[in-house]
């Protein structure tokens, strides 16, 4: 441990950051300048401490701790943590969380004091209606705006695809977030493709979020403590992805008692650990999950297919320690893989791993601090033929991190956030084995490197009763760096191959190529009444990868390029403005808010592009601009016997660029004009509970073919108009329901039993329609609309807990 | 890409049998779009008959099976040496021309093709590149007793080329296979091969054709060949812009599910001369080698 706090201390941060302050006196005279002004000596004291449940010992994300005579509160960081700086004297002091009890002490705070508390969570929904009456709602008050926080409970009660419940298809029904379908892998925020999502688990990120396509996604819901998506208004602290944030906190594990949970269902089973390691001192969650489709499968797989695999399984596991009322570390691992394989035709799996190490240290009650190391990779395998007659692909993208944070509090009404990140990435676009005959041949595509540097400050600031404040800056560069070939073009037609002019090669770790950005975030809450409030916000964000993908859906072989002299930063500039309202004691949040995102720098590609192997890729990208706005309704019933959500989304998002649609803005794959969700949690009674969701789409964008023509025998289809995506295919909506019934408790085992039916009216909803010769009749050809389900799909599940 | 579809067929059959994912023929109003002359004029150095079709791209879901044949005033093709090759009517939109033994389409030259019709003129050019000969086609009985893993083909023979690529430069060739004469136009079997693999990815200049090249797509595998049956592969060189043509065309054709590709336009080679409106279609003059095998 010593000898690691010694690495990240005195050799990485330092170097790194001193690069970075070097170029750039300006953004360290001024991070200095608001050091300096916070750092004049207050005679206050501080109240500071963790808040965790009481039953694990986990601890508690964003909740509320309230000085009643000051009115005036905070809230606790990520790790639990909050610090209020005030006056000495004596106070009642609420301790609140959604789903909790309250707790409310007198405290007289006469010098620094510790209070770490420990709340009990809510036998039942119904019963955090009557919470707070003389607190100002967190929706209301806080500056957060389109952002949604999903509660494990509450995605647990969604009725899932094959009564498997799942984190990405449950965030699918928030406002501005759509898909282009069933079994496309990701979401789309707010006019953004799926690679502009950070997606962190536990601060690591996620490059691909599914399973099997995208059915199902990576995160074992068993292991999943908080789940929270930003759309706009993102702070200074996140930065790399152009859209949203979803931050994935996985559980700690109960440090009180030993527990375990899991489930048998019809696609796969769960199983999760959990316990402490040192009562109250450390704890450790183990959960796995492994699907056995293809068991079930076999029966519908023609003779050819029969030896087929495909599976997928992951691995979550994390540990923590608190070595000292100062010190506590977190260790979190995923390792996920889907296997496809037909034996001896080709085999086909594709997996992340990550692995993430996190330090928490307290300076003092005022200043604490998180330094995350992390290794995150994402790689896949492609196999054609036997050993000795085919051919083996491999491709994977890796990256090293490291993220010193500190969170400082230097008055009550004021934090602050400031750090950096450094990431090292590794792209490997390929590795092609050949085997004819027992004779190899290997073939390299270089890989490729670079380094991402970001510094940032974010500070959170209440003016007075009415307005608070959250600004900050974040400075990010980008340096795409040897060892490596850099291709230069010479510029072309659009729409068209582009020349090469010459390559250049490079040593390693000499910059190939770097970008340089700032990028300002605000955003103000301004309090009308104790019950609503107006907020607005504006980020720029820049992402320096790239996810080279045309098809509908991503597939899995798709490879993350980085920024290169071809091929800049992406940035987008968001603007929001919403209103916010609670009524009835915070049992009803309701909001609206518009949005316009401004889009530079989308990766679009030439007709024909060749994206995988290809050396010369960015030969084939071009780069256009894109634009996005809507309103986003939402409202939601936070508690009583029935709760959930309505929630309504009208939006555009559109791209242009210079080739594709005779130049004309035409709208992304993606684009659904109306979206609306609807998701209702019924308690009939503590054993049973039902819920359905309802979703409505406007149907995807899609290009069609006017006319046709013969060559050699083949039948070419043409759009006479060189239009993109000049028709939508029929609407999307569906209904699910399910039935959750808690069956008796014996002694500790706890379970219930989940009875599903996703689309339940079964209708066959396109998911693209596509273009083709009659099978029967070659001579002629045919419109064909492809739907992936045509049924209701039916399913039980059965959980337990331990 | 090649191997993408093979993944899309699979994961059809995957989807098809568990998630009773479904494809229904459906009625759509397409846009009109304006009919356009089509020139087919792919020529090789055989002493075989030249055709070049004359035509009209026809709304896409015309399915009368009439054709629009088009009537020129001349279609010949010039040489960069000078010479000239006259090809005459021979039926409605077909015009031919026979290659006398000594003045035949040569390694190497560049031709232009000159169309004068409709009251307009089009040009297109194509240089004639090299190809690589055939070592051999092999063999392979399939007794029942199973082939790739499941073991269902039908009993007879599969054919494997032997064919390496010439080193130095970029080859490219459209592998093309005829039973009994019949050139099987399969859209999944159109088998091209850059170098000696499916594309520019890998670098394969010099070597011997890659396995799905030289046996995956010179077979029907729920029908093989039999005895008796005459194989015949052909390698026609062709430019990198008919490759990419005839590539787009293949996977326009097989284009959907999950992992469909936005649909594009072909990239025609055929240039209108002045205010002529556009053209589609394609000019390639390629040379051609081939061998034919009877089945054991």
């Amino acid at each position: 441990m010593n000898l690691k706090r010694k690495n990240l201390k005195q050799k990485n941060i330092p170097r790194n950051f001193a690069i970075l302050f070097m170029k750039n006196k300006y953004f360290a005279l001024l991070l200095l300048s608001f050091m300096a002004t916070l750092a004049i000596s207050q005679t206050k004291v501080t109240l500071s401490g963790y808040v965790k449940d009481s039953t694990n010992g986990e601890s508690l994300i964003s909740a509320s701790v309230y000085v009643k005579e000051l009115g005036l509160g905070t809230t606790t960081n990520l790790y639990g943590f909050y610090s209020l700086n005030i006056a000495p004297g004596t106070y009642t002091v609420i301790y609140s969380y959604v789903g909790y009890v309250n707790k409310e002490f007198k405290l007289s705070i006469n010098q620094n004091r510790t209070e770490n508390m420990e709340l009990k969570p809510t036998q039942r929904v119904l019963e955090t209606a009557n919470v707070k009456s003389d607190k100002i709602g967190q929706a209301i008050e806080s500056t957060e705006m389109s952002s949604n926080k999903l509660n494990m409970k509450t995605i647990q009660k969604i009725p899932a695809l094959l009564g498997e419940v799942d984190l990405v298809r449950s965030v699918q029904l928030l406002p501005g977030v759509t898909t282009v379908g069933e079994g496309a892998s990701g979401f789309n925020v707010r006019g953004g493709s799926i690679d502009q999502n950070l997606i962190l688990l536990d601060e690591a990120p996620v490059f691909n979020s599914s399973h099997l396509f995208g059915f199902f996604s990576v995160f074992n819901p068993d292991a999943v403590k908080d789940v929270k998506l930003i759309k706009g208004g993102i702070p200074a602290t996140y930065g790399g992805r152009l859209s949203s944030l979803l931050d994935v906190r996985m559980k700690e594990g109960n440090s009180k008692k030993f527990e375990g949970s899991g489930g048998l269902g019809l696609v796969f089973s769960r199983l999760s650990l959990e316990g402490p390691l040192k009562k109250d001192k450390g704890s450790f969650i183990l959960a796995a999950r492994r699907s056995y489709i293809d068991v079930l499968a076999k029966p519908f797989l023609p003779e050819d297919l029969k030896g087929s695999q495909f599976y997928f399984y992951d691995l979550t596991t994390k540990l923590n320690y608190t070595i000292n009322k100062k010190n506590k570390i977190f260790a979190s691992a995923y390792l996920g893989r889907d296997v496809f394989s037909a034996s001896g035709i080709f085999g086909f799996d594709w997996g992340n791993t990550t692995v993430s190490t996190r330090w928490n240290k307290l300076y003092s009650s005022r200043l604490f601090s998180n330094v995350t190391a992390y290794y995150s990779q994402y790689d896949y395998r492609l196999k054609f033929g036997e050993s000795d007659n085919g051919f083996d692909w491999r491709s994977n993208i890796t990256n090293f991190s490291l993220k010193p944070e500190f969170t400082y509090y230097p008055r009550p009404n004021m934090t602050m956030n400031f750090g950096g990140q450094s990431i090292y990435y590794t792209f490997k676009p390929g590795t092609t084995v050949t085997n004819i005959g027992g004779i190899t041949q290997e073939a390299t595509l270089p890989k490729k490197y670079s380094l991402e540097n970001a510094l940032y400050i974010d500070i959170e600031q209440k003016v007075d009763k009415k307005l608070t404040l959250r600004y900050g800056l974040r400075y990010s560069n980008f340096n795409y760096l040897g060892k490596g070939n850099a291709y230069y073009f010479r510029d072309t037609l659009p729409n068209n191959r582009k020349p090469l002019e010459r390559v250049e090669s490079f040593e390693s770790f000499k910059k190939i190529a770097d970008y340089n950005n700032l990028e300002p975030r605000f955003s103000a809450n301004y309090v009308l009444t104790d019950r609503q409030a107006i907020k607005l916000s504006y980020n720029r964000m820049t992402q320096y990868l790239h996810l080279i993908s045309n098809t509908t859906a991503s597939v899995p072989l798709d490879v993350w390029t980085p920024s290169t002299n071809n091929l800049p930063g992406q940035i987008a500039d968001q603007i929001a403005l919403g209103y916010f309202e609670n009524l009835k004691d915070d049992k009803w949040e309701f909001s609206v808010e518009a949005y316009y995102k401004n889009l530079q720098n989308q990766v679009e590609y030439i007709d024909g592009a060749e994206l995988l192997l290809n050396e010369r890729l960015e030969a084939d990208l071009m780069i256009g601009k894109g634009r996005a706005y809507g309103l986003e309704f939402y409202a939601k019933k936070n508690s009583g016997k029935l709760t959930g959500w309505i929630s309504y989304t009208l939006a555009w998002s559109d791209r242009q660029t210079e080739g594709i649609n005779n130049a004309e803005w035409y709208p992304v794959r993606f684009d659904r004009r109306h979206n609306l969700n609807l998701v209702g949690i019924y308690e009939l009674s503590e054993k049973l509970s039902f819920s359905a969701n309802f979703v409505y789409y406007t149907g995807t964008p899609a290009t069609f073919p006017t006319n046709k023509f013969g060559h050699q025998g083949y039948t070419v289809p043409i759009n006479y108009f060189d239009a993109r995506n000049n028709y939508r295919l029929p609407d999307y909506h569906r209904l699910d329901i399910s039935a959750t019934y808690n069956l008796k408790k014996k002694k500790k085992w706890e379970s219930n039993l989940v009875f599903s039916v996703y689309n339940v009216y079964a209708r066959k909803n396109p998911f693209s329609i596509f273009f083709q010769n009659n099978p029967d009749n070659l001579r002629e050809t045919q419109a064909v609309q492809f739907s992936i389900l045509g049924t209701a799909v039916p399913a039980i599940t059965y959980n337990f807990k331990f | 890409m090649k191997s993408k579809l093979t993944i899309i067929r699979f994961l059809s059959i995957l989807l098809l049998g568990f998630f009773s994912s479904c494809e229904d023929v459906v009625q759509i109003d397409l846009d009109k779009g304006q009919s356009q002359l089509v020139v087919d004029a792919i020529i090789n150095n055989k002493a075989d008959t030249q055709n070049i079709y004359l035509s009209q791209s026809i709304d896409y879901f015309d399915n009368s099976g009439k054709l629009f044949p088009v009537l020129a005033d001349t279609v010949y093709i010039t040489d960069n040496e000078g010479n000239a090759f006259v090809f005459s009517p021979h039926s409605p939109g077909r015009y031919v021309y026979v290659p006398n033994p000594l003045d035949s389409f040569t390694i190497g030259n560049l031709y232009t093709l000159h169309v004068r019709a409709q009251n307009h003129s089009y040009v297109a050019q194509s240089k004639m590149e090299r190809v690589t000969s055939i070592d051999s086609i092999g063999q392979i009985k399939n007794e029942g007793g199973g082939f790739g893993g499941g073991g269902t083909e039908p009993i007879g023979s599969f054919v494997y080329l032997y064919a390496k690529d010439l080193p130095g430069q970029t080859d490219i060739a459209w592998i093309r296979t005829y039973r009994n004469g019949k050139f099987l136009n399969a859209v999944d079997k159109l088998n091209l091969v850059y170098n000696a693999a499916d594309g520019p990815g890998s670098p394969t200049d010099g070597l011997e054709f890659i396995f799905p090249i030289c046996f995956i797509r010179t077979n029907d595998f729920a029908n093989p060949y039999l005895s008796g049956e005459k194989v015949k592969i052909e390698l026609y060189s062709i430019s990198e812009g008919y490759y990419y043509f005839l590539r787009l065309a293949a996977e326009q054709s097989q284009n959907g599910g999950l992992f469909a590709t936005p649909p594009v336009n072909v990239k025609t080679n055929i240039e209108p001369v002045g205010n002529a409106p556009k053209a589609l279609g394609y000019f390639n003059v390629g040379a051609s080698k081939e061998l034919e095998i009877t089945i054991d």
